[in-house]
């Protein structure tokens, strides 16, 4: 047993083995595979050597065969392992010590105790027919052992037959859940009081104009408010039903915007359940659309492409290859939407529930984005992350989070949609003879709407003429923004040979137009390189141009970004000027018809100067807002309830281990 | 289907859901798991239709007719693809036939290496660097304005002492195993506070957005209720 054991010297006792000098090298220190036992019936190969006089075991253990009858794994480590003492290093003689030293009060308690191992055996599970466990059964001296432990407690003695089993099978109601039941009942209590009565409105509604210091939101706003007719926008939907109660909100505020704007939102998700949820969301639309006489159509008005898998794969494939996305629908047909890359559409806006889902979007298609942004909305949970990438990538604009800002956007499009009311009630229009009855039914904070600017972008009602469509068919249909038939198609009746200034956009990349000289204000548009703009004014020092744009409306550009030129009007018109510029005063409305190529659907563009039946934004905008307000209290009174539920557990549990200790210090 | 119908079904699911208030107990939980076995088996039925319709489907139809190609690839790049894609997957199929798993093994590994790829060239373009960026990016007007300032510093010292709790690497110390210097454990327990107190946030906004489903639903059983 304290025989040195010598791997160099060690031979092979079995002729099958390949000898040593076989496995060169460091190789023979290594173990050797353990031969595998043979299967019965299983036929041999013939090139294998077979062992007839020995069991198929593991090498280790037929090596210690001669030595041992019933070989074990305690005697294969004291055949095997022991070595002289005096051979170990220091280290290694001192861990000895030590672990021999930490081991024998172990040993000794072990010893001490009678039937360990019959009192640590499982107990025995009994089964009803069919597999389901009914009962434990209990051995004789684990039996004795509870009776033992009864005794020392000073717990009620029960008769033989009933402690030998213990019941496993749950009850049909037990008492641990009452505090559960109470806690979860006076929650859904207080979060359902303010649906019965407005006396349990606590709380302060969330602002009706994004707050100052919060640029991200704002100038998300502007820039969906800015989109024209023929823009494309890519809405994500990453979220599910999981979080439709907080994320449905804004998605649907999104998808209102942007259709109100005549724009037409390409939906994609990297979530199956999130395309079904897309197409709930555009139904809700719909009912609102339905009633002045046309509704949202899959392939006119909106898209839904396909499937994205894979996570971060999927993903990158949508950046990478958006021609293809694009070019099939979530139920495999053709789309006919041609794009070169994701930079042709006008927006990228995601909606995520997750702040994984914040972070592959951010990872894998912001980096690829050059021109268009990234505009970001996210739940409550995933907003920490959210709000990292939105302030520290310039690609990404935002951000709208939860339920309280999709109020807040809300009430931001509202305030739009009572201008536009109003002035064509003014004038008597058609539009909004309809509509003033469902004004009324909003709520509606009438300070707040005083206190209000008006609407931003959209165009006042009293340029609109009545409607004459003048069909102009463009020459390319193809959808990107900086070909949009509107620059082919736009009349010139303004045109003259008077002379004005304007500033062409030089820079490479995209130049932000902000509500003033700075860039800490609100961005209101963004225009590509060779873009033109009417020059209105310039600051103090020159470094910021005052310009006109496309809505009617004026913003800011940096000096720096942009070169001044003197054109006549005939050749700004005639120039790459910005479409819409040129029509200070007048708004131009594009419709969009559809034809059948060779199986493809493609967009013919007509121009008109009116809106079209059907176009008025506002029936697109109205929503059902009934119980936002009572929600927003409900998540009031709920965050109440549960801080203060938590408070008191804490207080409760503190209070019980104050009295613990101090029973436990009168026994002493 | 008619709205009413829907609404029904939903009334009738979210009460279901519901029930597991009362606890995991034979009758109750029943209505809960019954629920629950509902949404799981549609969504898997329905993520099989999407993928089936969305990307098999065009695939098949395209491989079929030359004219109608819809990838940039063309034609026959389609094929390709598509074959490739379909030995991928019988290749999955082998994985219960011990003979053949390491066929498994192997397209396992090109997706899963794949995948990283992706993963790891995203994460360094899309979230190191700008957070590197955004990190060391003074303000303009940082004297001007002193909440600027008061963020800055806060993001600075945040992000450093954060990262120096996931410093692993100590001098060795025979008594106690590992030994760190007073300003290292200084660090290290700034860093910690940080991290707790953002997990905290996390927590509490992850309440909030629980509350918020919460009274969306029951704002749903009272419209449908009364």
């Amino acid at each position: 047993m304290s025989e040195e054991f010598n791997w160099l010297d060690y031979a092979e006792p079995d002729e099958e083995a390949p000898a040593p000098s076989a496995r060169p090298g460091l190789r023979r220190f290594l173990p050797r595979r353990p031969t595998l036992p043979s299967l019965p019936g299983r036929p041999r190969l013939p090139s294998l050597p077979s062992i007839p006089s020995l069991p198929r075991l593991p090498r280790l253990r037929r090596r210690a065969q001669p030595a041992l009858d019933k070989p074990s794994a305690a005697d294969l480590l004291s055949v095997h392992e022991e070595r002289p003492l005096d051979e170990l290093d220091d280290r290694l003689q001192s861990l000895r010590e030590r672990a021999v030293a930490s081991s024998q009060p172990e040993a000794e308690a072990r010893q001490a105790l009678y039937d360990v191992d019959e009192l640590l055996a499982a107990p025995e599970i009994l089964r009803k027919p069919g597999g389901v466990i009914s009962a434990a059964a209990l051995s004789k001296a684990q039996r004795q052992q509870v009776e033992l432990l009864k005794d020392i407690v000073g717990a009620p003695q029960a008769g033989d037959a009933s402690v030998s089993r213990i019941r496993l099978s749950p009850p049909l109601f037990s008492l641990s859940a009452i505090p559960r039941i109470i806690g979860t009942a006076v929650l859904l209590l207080m979060a359902s009081l303010p649906f019965v009565s407005s006396d349990f409105a606590e709380g302060e509604l969330p602002p009706s104009e994004f707050h100052e210091d919060r640029h991200g939101p704002t100038t998300l706003y502007n820039l969906l408010d800015n989109l024209t007719p023929a823009d494309y926008v890519l809405v994500a939907f990453e979220y599910g039903p999981t979080a439709a109660g907080e994320l449905d909100a804004i998605a649907e505020l999104f998808l209102r915007h942007i259709v109100a704007q005549r724009a037409v939102p390409l939906i994609v998700s990297s979530n199956p359940i999130a395309i079904a949820h897309a197409q709930n969301i555009i139904s809700r639309v719909n009912r609102s659309v339905a009633f002045s006489g046309e509704s949202l159509r899959h392939g006119r008005d909106y898209f839904i492409l396909r499937y994205l898998p894979g996570g971060p794969l999927g993903l990158r494939e949508l950046s990478e290859n958006f021609a293809d996305v694009a070019r099939v629908s979530y139920k495999g047909t053709l789309t006919g939407l041609q794009f070169d890359s994701l930079d042709d559409v006008t927006y990228v806006v995601m909606i995520a529930e997750r702040a994984e889902d914040m972070r592959n979007w951010a990872e894998q298609v912001a980096p690829q984005l050059d021109r268009t942004p990234l505009l970001a909305a996210s739940g409550y949970a995933a907003a920490p992350l959210a709000q990292v990438y939105a302030d520290s990538m310039d690609e990404i604009v935002g951000l709208v989070v939860g339920y309280r800002d999709a109020y807040t956007y809300a009430e931001m499009l509202e305030a739009n949609f009572a201008e536009l009311l109003r002035d064509a009630s003014e004038l008597g229009s058609g539009s909004a003879e309809a509509s003033p009855a469902k004004i009324d039914e909003q709520p509606r904070n009438e300070a707040a709407q005083a206190e209000r600017p008006l609407a931003t972008a959209v165009p006042p009602a009293s340029a609109i003429p009545p409607p004459a469509v003048a069909p102009l068919p463009t020459t390319t249909p193809r959808p990107p923004n900086t070909e949009t038939p509107t620059e082919t198609a736009l009349p010139t009746a303004t045109a003259t040979q008077q002379m004005i200034s304007v500033v062409e956009v030089t820079s490479p990349r995209q130049v932000r137009i902000r509500r003033g000289p700075t860039t800490a204000d609100d961005i209101l548009q963004l225009a590509q390189a060779g873009d033109m703009f009417q020059i209105i004014a310039t600051n103090g020092d020159g470094s910021w141009y005052n310009i006109a744009l496309s809505n009617g409306l004026d913003g800011w550009i940096a000096g720096i970004l942009v070169e001044e030129k003197a054109l006549s009007m005939a050749e700004f018109l005639g120039g790459g000027g910005e479409a819409s510029a040129r029509l200070s005063d007048e708004r131009v409305y594009l419709r969009r018809e559809w034809s059948l190529s060779l199986g493809k659907n493609r967009p013919r563009y007509y121009q008109s100067n009116a809106p079209i039946t059907g176009d008025i934004p506002e029936y697109v905008l109205m929503r059902d807002r009934s119980a936002e307000v009572p929600r927003l209290r409900a998540m009031t009174l709920g965050t109440l309830t549960t801080v203060v539920t938590i408070a008191l557990g804490n207080v409760i549990f503190a209070l019980s281990a104050l009295r613990r200790r101090q029973r436990n210090g009168e026994r002493k | 289907m008619t709205e009413q119908t829907i609404g029904l079904i939903s009334f009738v699911l979210t009460l279901m859901v519901f029930s597991y208030v009362l606890g995991d107990l034979p009758l109750i939980g029943a209505l809960y798991r019954t629920a629950i076995y509902i949404f799981v088996g549609m969504t898997a039925a329905f993520t099989l239709v999407v993928s089936y319709e969305g990307l098999i489907l065009p695939y098949l139809q395209d491989i079929q007719n030359t004219e109608t190609s819809w990838t940039t690839l063309g034609y026959q790049a389609d094929i390709y693809i598509f074959f490739t894609a379909l030995l991928f997957g019988l290749l999955l199929l082998l994985k219960p036939i011990r003979a053949f798993t390491w066929l498994t093994n192997s397209a396992f590994a090109v997706v899963i290496v794949v995948g990283a790829a992706v993963a790891l060239a995203g994460a360094l373009a899309g979230t190191l660097f700008p957070l590197l960026r955004a990190t060391v990016t003074i303000p303009e007007n940082l004297t001007a304005d002193f909440s600027a300032l008061v963020d800055t510093l806060t993001v600075f010292i945040g992000t450093m002492t954060g990262l120096f709790y996931f410093q692993y690497q100590a001098r060795a110390n025979s008594e106690f195993g590992e030994e760190h210097s007073r300003l290292t454990r200084a660090f290290r327990h700034t860093g910690k506070v940080f991290i707790v107190t953002a997990l905290g946030a996390i927590y509490a906004s992850a309440i909030l957005t629980s509350l918020t489903i919460l009274s969306e639903r029951i704002s749903f059983l009272f419209q449908f209720g009364f």
